[in-house]
C-alpha cells in the first residue's frame, strides 16, 4: 500500500507487472527505461538467472510529477513468471498498489495465462485483497509475432479468457517494439494514483 | 502498426459482484495504531509529520552521529519511511530499499525452512563500506550503511538503542 511521507511531500507507489513467464514484463521495463531514462531516478534494477530470465524482480523507479502537493514516486517492479517462483511473485506483491497483467497472445501460451491470473488472484487473496478491487490493466503482449506467422489468439478470445469478468481495461501491445507499452502503462498510473487520491485528501 | 485500446469506459472503481470500492481502506482508517495490520502480511505504515521527525531525531542521535554514512528506515514492501545520509554519499536508495526487502523477505523464508521464526539480523562486510539490517517491528526493517572506521560492536550497540526507542511509539 502507498506509503504516504506528509514531511517530505512524497509518496512511494508500487505497481506490479504480473504474468506468466516470458511473457514480456522484464521488456516492458526495459523500454520504459529507455523511453523515460530522464526522468527515472535511479537504475533500472534486474537479479537474471542463466539463461536471461527474470530469478528475484525487476525494479525502476520513476517520479511522475506532483498531485494534490505530494510528489508521486512510482516504484515499477516485475514478478518472476516462471511456476516454480511462487514464493518470490508472493513477496513482490506485497504492499502492491496496482497492477499490469502482462498477457502472452502466443496460442501454445493460453492456458499459461489462465494459470498465472489465478495466482495472481490467489496471492492477492492471501493479503485480503480481492483482485476486483485493485486498479488493474491487462497487456495482450507479442502482438508483433503475427508478422512471423506465429498463431496468436485473437483478442477477442484474451478478453473472455482473461478479462470477462475483471472488466479491467486492456491493451494489444508489443514490448519488444514499444507499441502500446506506455499507454498501458500510463493507464496503469492513472488508476492506481486514482486510488491513493483520497487518502491525499484526507492528509491534506 | 496501430493497436487497438480496450481501455474505453472501464474505471478505477471497478466493482466485484455486490461489493463496494475501496472499503478495505475505509476500514484501515478507523484502526488506531500506527502499523495497520490489514492481515497477515500487508502491512502499512501511517505516520503523522511529527512522528516521522522523532524518528529521524532518533536515527540522527544514535546512528548518524555515530559516522554512519547512511541510515534507511523501510517497510517489507520496499518503501523508504525514513532516510538520512551524511550527505556524502549518492547511493540509488531506492533500489537499495527494494532489494533490501526482497532479501530480509527471502533469509525469513530460508529461516522457516531451518525451523526459526526469522534471522533478526543480517551483516553484509565490505572492503570499505558494509551493510547491517536489522528488523525494528514485524514489516519493518533499519538498514545502516557504515564504513571501515565504525566499530560493528558499537554500532549494533547504538542500533539496539535505536529500534528500541522506535518500537516504543510504533
Amino acid at each position: 500500500m502507498a506509503l504516504i511521507n506528509p514531511k517530505k511531500k512524497e509518496v512511494q507507489v508500487k505497481l506490479v507487472y504480473y504474468g506468466p513467464g516470458r511473457g514480456g514484463k522484464t521488456t516492458n521495463l526495459e523500454y520504459i527505461f529507455n523511453k523515460f531514462r530522464k526522468r527515472i531516478t535511479g537504475n533500472l534494477t534486474t537479479i537474471k538467472t542463466y539463461g536471461d530470465r527474470t530469478l528475484f524482480f525487476d525494479f525502476m523507479p520513476m517520479d511522475i510529477g506532483v498531485i494534490k502537493g505530494y510528489r508521486i514516486k512510482m516504484q515499477f517492479y516485475t514478478v518472476p513468471g516462471q511456476v516454480k517462483y511462487a514464493a518470490t511473485r508472493r513477496l513482490v506483491l506485497r504492499g502492491v498498489d496496482g497492477i499490469v497483467f502482462v498477457a502472452d497472445s502466443m496460442v501454445l501460451r493460453q492456458k499459461m495465462n489462465i494459470l498465472s491470473l489465478k495466482d495472481l488472484r490467489d496471492n492477492l487473496a492471501s493479503f485480503d485483497k480481492n483482485i476486483f478491487h485493485v486498479p488493474l490493466v491487462f497487456q495482450y503482449n507479442k502482438r508483433d509475432l503475427v508478422d512471423e506467422g506465429i498463431p496468436l489468439l485473437p483478442e477477442n478470445v484474451l478478453e473472455k479468457d482473461l478479462n470477462r469478468q475483471l472488466k479491467a481495461p486492456s491493451f494489444a501491445a508489443s514490448a519488444l517494439k514499444g507499441d502500446n507499452v506506455v499507454e498501458t502503462m500510463k493507464k496503469a498510473i492513472s488508476l492506481t494514483v486514482a486510488s491513493i487520491e483520497k487518502r491525499l485528501d484526507a492528509k491534506g | 502498426m496501430i493497436l487497438a485500446d480496450h481501455g474505453r469506459a472501464h474505471g478505477a472503481l471497478r466493482k466485484g459482484p455486490g461489493e463496494g470500492f475501496p472499503g478495505r481502506m475505509n476500514n484501515i482508517a478507523t484502526q488506531p495504531s500506527i502499523i495497520k495490520e490489514v492481515r497477515s502480511l500487508d502491512y502499512t505504515v501511517d505516520l503523522n509529520k511529527e512522528q516521522f521527525e522523532r524518528i529521524e531525531s532518533i536515527l540522527a542521535e544514535e546512528l548518524m552521529e555515530l559516522g554512519v554514512q547512511c541510515v534507511l528506515l523501510i517497510d517489507l514492501a520496499g518503501n523508504i519511511i525514513v532516510n538520512l545520509d551524511d550527505g556524502k554519499v549518492e547511493h540509488d536508495i531506492y533500489s537499495l530499499a527494494a532489494l533490501a526487502a526482497g532479501n530480509f523477505g527471502a533469509v525469513s523464508a530460508m529461516a522457516k525452512i531451518v525451523g526459526e521464526e526469522d534471522f533478526s539480523l543480517l551483516f553484509h562486510k565490505g572492503e570499505k563500506e558494509s551493510i547491517h539490517f536489522t528488523k525494528v517491528v514485524d514489516e519493518l526493517l533499519l538498514v545502516t550503511i557504515f564504513g571501515k572506521e565504525v566499530s560493528l560492536g558499537f554500532l549494533r550497540l547504538k542500533v539496539t538503542e535505536a529500534t528500541n526507542k522506535m518500537r516504543e511509539m510504533l
